[in-house]
């Protein structure tokens, strides 16, 4: 099987299957526009990737290669958040940083599938908390004014109360 | 360096870096009250919030749902708010009504004003529509 050399930000290069790279949207446009050579060994620079993050999004690339491709989302729909698979549940746990990370390689290398349950991720830390908890957990500095984080807290008793 | 500027620690994983279209994608996962709390924790939020129609659709549904009900709660006789009295009114110098935990108010529903018969005046035009006075449900919740 053919395959690719990717270097990360620090210099780091891993061999990588072709199929197995395509799953990133960047880099199978690349390989279409530009061609592949079969005799030469070229380097593919990822300048926004440093060589941990690499590693995981690559290890997630080579579980998922047999994945059919992700059906259009329709966005005016609700969408879930609890249908990520045990793998990659065991997969995302990983600290705040790692997993911002690897939503900003998601983005960069235009994988919808590692992008879809990493934000899935961050959401399920999101959801069920009150404003304060959330700032703690992403230590978000709050930044409203007394009078107006007084209208949401009105705001927020009368949800709580139903 | 670090000795120098000991609090710039440069990392890219924190929540301040990503992108906008980002946070909006991830916040377009949340429930309807997560979205609410995501939009009161701060400006940046809050303003993502604003700017994403999909977003700004759904938390202008959420708060008007939460308006409705509480409109609901307050006006409907069964459900009416009962209004227990915790502390003495001090009111023109002495406690009226000074027992403490007494039910003020059980239902505050809106009470029409007896309507005046229609007169006509001296022009023979009917009165003005200013005659039909509807009491606000809040005047009675006096505490």
């Amino acid at each position: 099987m053919p395959q690719i050399k990717l270097q990360s930000s620090d210099g780091e290069t891993f061999a990588v299957d072709v199929e197995i790279a395509k799953c990133s949207v960047t880099i199978k446009t690349m390989l279409e526009d530009l061609g592949m050579d079969e005799e030469e060994e070229e380097v593919v620079p990822l300048p926004n990737v440093n060589s941990a993050i690499l590693k995981k999004v690559i290890q997630w690339a080579t579980y998922h290669k047999d994945d059919p491709p992700p059906p259009e989302d329709d966005e005016n729909k609700e969408k879930r958040t609890d249908d990520i698979s045990s793998w990659d549940a065991d997969f995302l746990k990983v600290d705040q940083g790692t997993l911002f990370e690897l939503i900003l390689a998601a983005n960069y290398l235009d994988i919808k599938g590692l992008l879809d349950v990493t934000c899935k991720t961050v959401a399920n830390m999101i959801k069920g908390k009150a404003p304060e908890e959330i700032r703690k957990t992403f230590n978000i500095k709050n930044d409203f004014t007394a009078s107006e984080e007084e209208q949401v807290r009105k705001e927020n008793e009368w949800c709580e109360e139903k | 360096m670090f000795t120098i500027f000991p609090f710039v620690v440069i990392t890219h994983g924190s929540f301040r870096f990503l992108p906008v279209e980002i946070i909006a994608m991830i916040f377009r996962y949340l429930d309807d009250s997560s979205l609410f709390s995501a939009f009161s924790s701060c400006q940046r939020w809050a303003e993502i919030c604003r700017g994403d129609p999909i977003l700004r659709r759904r938390l202008r549904g959420y708060v008007k749902k939460v308006r409705q009900e509480r409109e609901r709660v307050f006006l409907n006789p069964s459900t009416g708010v009962e209004i227990i009295r915790a502390e003495p009114t001090p009111m023109f110098g002495r406690n009226i009504n000074c027992n403490k935990r007494i039910k003020v108010e059980k239902n505050i529903l809106p009470k029409m004003v007896r309507v005046p018969k229609i007169k006509k005046d001296i022009q023979g035009g009917p009165m003005r529509y200013k005659n039909y006075i509807r009491h606000s449900p809040y005047k009675r919740m006096r505490l």
